[in-house]
């Protein structure tokens, strides 16, 4: 028996299926991120993180290249699936995010479910978005605390939320026995028949 | 033809094979029908002989001789799973395009084969708004459009009500005729008569006896019964009909109106729910009756009065201990990952500790679940999970216990097994309310019986049994 | 849904999906590198009035969507108008500091949002969700297996709600007979997602299976909704340069604002 290599349906299937999980629960709890700004001390960015978790989580539990950004389009995606939101900018960010999973996860060559693989690519999607929002949000002519307050919340909101909270989430995932459906496989299983 | 020589099958990770060996030969346009206690792999042994295994599903498996039909075409359970697009026109489309068949005269084809399984809907009808049976049928279009020769049929009526059921058995029975047919089902009253042949396996994978249907009945009906599986004669090992001593009054309705958007759905008047009766909640499909018992536990809205011992009921809080719901979905009423901790957490507040861990042990036992213990809930197959929300119930004390279905999709000996274990609720004076589409269940136990009829929930009069 | 609130169709339904989404990255990237405020003015001005005029929509929707439109983007750039550096002060309370240079600075980001907003929803209204994968795979050349992953998901995200909404009405009965501790916190919130996630990626695997039965593989195949690029397309793609060019020239005509570099 061959093991199909790439992405089969069922991986794809399953990872916009994560992604859309957490758009649904971001929509019901997404007034909080909105809520926080008016003060423009960036406690929204604490929060931050939840848009990119559904890569991570993603990863996790499939570990094969692709999936990451696969799941980071789908959820930005998600945001116009389910609340009728056509963002462009957040479809970017999205693709942005997801490679910067993507990048994490390939060197470390799709293999370790570690907390520090999960953490280290909470933290990366988390910078990976600040170039672009320094020249949107004319990040450069805020007062320096400000900035400092805004990139430091963000940092670790990507490291908590994407990082720690995903990794605590694949393994109560795990022990559900779902994910035996799922994921790449070691070949040679079949020894033994 | 189907040809299966010495299958060894494991999935991976299990520590046991699946199968070990098995032969099976299924003729050209023969209707197999496969019997066998849960988990005793005919599931698996459909999805091998339809080359899902190992071409869907990654499972390895090896076999002297593997003599599949490359195009099968599968109608699974659940509805909510097997279809890809939003509309009627679509997913049958989908099929379609599957196979790049010409797209003029795609939406002929359509209309064609939903007028062969009797669909009578728009096209572009959302398959969301379709009734169970409705989808299955939907689904059964969908087999026909792969021109497959072969159908397999994994427990297509297992979420259907009686009436839906029997329906969409007529419906593949005017079909099937140049068909080979294979199906796994444990609610066998309605196709019995209809196979040629039928395959009895046991729990560990073989196959235990072979033979016509009415030879079947005859000569296995001690390993049907002890296998669980529903046959023509199950009813007559049921448990013995209970005799009732009602005391006072636990619920009282007055002028309970629950409406959807603009409609009124349900309208109750002057409905009394007493200490230790077992009532059944009966009506078709959509007529509210999930909406009563939400409503009741002031789950959603309604207008009138809802009374439980004199108090006025206003908020589920003062309701929720002394009414416990087990809905219809027993994987979102767990909160815990240990099947253990599930009836645990119910005990653990009533009892000290080492009352709490007998008590959870001993219900745990009764309901055949002790061995799962340290598994976690979701894990367990659906049978398990359902008798393990009731087995959550059993735990909890509470005065009166409303079930939407608990009985459905169970096998014979589960579900004789909470009839058993109701029975004995009520007579230690607990009220059993319980939703229900099984006749013989609405025949054989409730001292009341309530008709939702007309968006009007009665009680109905002339039962026997009290 | 969409149909109970729309009125009437315009050539933008017509228009190809993935015109549509390109033009909506060309919004972006214009938007982005604008940084006169009197240009964007004008732009965001326009795209509200092609909104208001060609989403088909009936306007007392789309009045109210564009009023909280509006107050999300002075949300979102509220940390520009308090903390921004500049020399002007027009306000000062606490660590609060809204300068003139700030200020402007936080109008300009709040029109960047609401240009880019009223673009997309302009294309919500006027889009079928199902066409833009189609489109995606017939002019995109997108893998079907990606594209019909999301169509399959699409479906399952009003289920995905129904089980939380259920979830929810489960955890309210069992709560008074348990200990708190396993329903609230981050515990609680754990277990209903982990729930979620759990019975969404059983069922996903499970359809997964059932497509393939159907005989769905990455190869070639036909399509029941046809799309194509027509004259509508040519239309759009001249109405929003059209658009370009008036609010570059409005822009330094009539100036709103006083100055004309946000930076």
């Amino acid at each position: 028996m061959t093991l199909r290599k790439g992405l089969t349906l069922a991986d794809v299937l399953i990872t916009v299926v994560v992604a859309l999980v957490f758009a649904v629960v971001y929509s019901i709890w997404g007034g909080v991120y909105t809520a926080l700004q008016p003060l423009g001390l960036h406690l929204n960015e604490l929060v931050y993180g939840v848009w990119f978790i559904a890569a991570v989580v993603a990863y996790l539990i499939i570990r094969k290249p692709g999936v990451a950004l696969i799941a980071e389009f789908a959820a930005a995606s998600g945001e116009t699936i389910v609340m009728l939101q056509f963002d462009v900018m957040l479809m970017l960010y999205g693709v942005i995010q997801g490679l910067a999973c993507e990048i994490v996860f390939a060197l470390i060559r799709y293999k370790s479910v570690s907390l520090m693989a999960a953490v280290s690519a909470g933290v990366a999607a988390a910078l990976s978005t600040l170039p672009l929002d320094w020249f949107y949000g004319y990040l450069g002519q805020l007062e320096t605390w400000n900035l400092v307050l805004m990139i430091g919340f963000r940092v670790l909101s990507g490291a908590l939320i994407a990082g720690w909270l995903a990794h605590v989430l694949y393994r109560a995932l795990k022990e559900t026995g779902v994910l035996k459906l799922v994921g790449s496989r070691r070949a040679g299983h079949d020894e033994g028949l | 033809m189907i040809e299966i020589k010495n299958l060894r099958l494991r999935f991976p990770d299990a520590e046991e094979k699946r199968f070990t060996g098995l032969d099976i030969t299924i003729k050209e346009k023969e209707k197999v029908l496969i019997l066998g206690p849960s988990g005793s792999g005919k599931s698996t042994l459909l999805n091998v002989m339809g080359s899902l295994i190992p071409h869907a599903m990654e499972v390895p498996l090896k076999a002297s001789v593997l003599n599949v039909p490359k195009n099968g075409a599968y109608v699974f359970q659940e509805p909510d799973s097997q279809f890809t697009m939003p509309s009627v026109a679509e997913e049958l489309a989908f099929v379609l395009e599957n196979k790049s068949a010409p797209v003029n005269g795609m939406e002929e084809r359509i209309k064609t084969v939903l007028d062969t399984v009797g669909l009578d809907v728009d096209i572009r009808t959302t398959i969301d708004t379709l009734s169970g049976g409705m989808k299955q049928k939907l689904a059964v279009a969908s087999a026909l459009l792969q021109n497959a020769e072969t159908f397999f049929l994994d427990e297509p009526t297992s979420m259907l009500d009686e009436s839906a059921a029997r329906n969409l058995w007529e419906t593949v029975g005017s079909i099937w005729d140049d068909k080979t047919v294979v199906i796994v089902e444990h609610r066998v009253d309605h196709i019995w008569d209809m196979v040629d042949r039928v395959i009895l396996m046991d729990d560990s994978g073989g196959i235990t006896a072979d033979g016509a249907p009415g030879q079947i009945l005859e000569e296995q009906r001690a390993l049907l019964d002890a296998f669980g599986v529903w046959h023509p004669y199950s009813w007559h090992r049921a448990p013995a009909p209970v005799s009732y001593d009602p005391g006072e009054t636990l619920i009282r309705l007055e002028g309970l109106k629950i409406t959807r958007g603009k409609r009124q759905i349900l309208h109750a008047d002057g409905i009394n729910i007493n200490k230790g009766e077992w009532v059944t909640v009966e009506g078709g499909n959509g007529s509210g009756k999930t909406s009563f018992l939400l409503a009741i536990m002031k789950l959603i809205k309604s207008d009138g009065r809802i009374h439980y011992r004199d108090r006025n009921i206003t908020k589920t809080s003062e309701i929720a201990g002394d009414v416990y719901p087990v809905f219809q979905n027993p994987e979102l009423q767990f909160i815990t990952h240990k099947v253990f901790d599930e009836v645990y957490i119910n005990l653990e507040l009533h009892f000290d500790k080492t009352e709490a861990m007998r008590q959870t042990g001993l219900i745990l036992e009764r309901m055949g679940l002790a061995p799962l213990s340290h598994l976690h809930p979701l894990e367990i197959s659906t049978g398990q999970k359902r008798r393990l929300s009731v087995a959550t119930a059993a735990g909890g004390v509470p005065e009166v216990i409303m079930l939407d279905e608990p009985t459905f999709g169970l096998d014979q000996n589960h579900a004789f097994r909470l009839l058993e274990l109701f029975d004995e609720m009520v007579r230690q004076g607990t009220t059993v309310v319980m939703i229900t589409h099984d006749e013989e269940i609405k025949k054989r136990y409730p001292s009341k019986r309530l008709m939702i009829e007309d968006g009007m929930l009665r009680e109905k009069t002339g039962v026997e049994n009290a | 849904m969409l149909d109970m609130i729309k009125n009437y169709t315009t050539f933008i339904d017509r228009t190809n999906p993935v015109t549509k989404l390109s033009l909506g990255v060309m919004i972006f990237i214009t938007v982005v590198l604008m940084h006169n405020p009197n240009q964007l003015f004008y732009l965001a001005l326009m795209l509200m009035l092609t909104l208001l005029l060609f989403s088909g929509v009936r306007i007392r929707y789309l009045v109210l969507l564009i009023g909280v439109m509006l107050a999300f983007g002075l949300f979102s750039s509220a940390y520009m108008i308090f903390y921004g550096e500049g020399r002007t002060t027009l306000f000062s309370f606490g660590i609060i500091h809204v300068t003139e240079e700030s200020l402007m600075r936080g109008i300009h980001i709040m029109m960047r949002g609401l240009a880019l907003s009223f673009f997309g929803a302009l294309i919500i209204f006027t889009t079928r969700i199902t066409d833009v994968f189609y489109s995606l795979m017939q002019q995109l050349r997108i893998k079907p297996k990606y594209a019909y992953s999301f169509m399959a998901a699409i479906r399952m995200v009003p289920i995905i709600a129904r089980e939380y909404i259920s979830l929810r009405q489960a955890r309210k009965v069992r709560k008074p007979l348990i200990h708190k501790k396993y329903v609230s916190g981050i515990t609680g919130f754990k277990t209903t997602i982990v729930t979620l996630l759990s019975q969404s990626i059983r069922r996903a695997w499970r359809l997964s299976v059932a497509m393939e039965s159907k005989g769905f593989d990455d190869g070639p195949r036909t399509y029941y909704h046809q799309t194509s690029f027509s004259i509508s397309d040519f239309w759009l793609v001249i109405f929003t340069v059209l658009l370009f060019i008036f609010s570059m020239i409005f822009g330094t005509i009539i100036e709103p604002f006083a100055t004309t570099d946000a930076r």
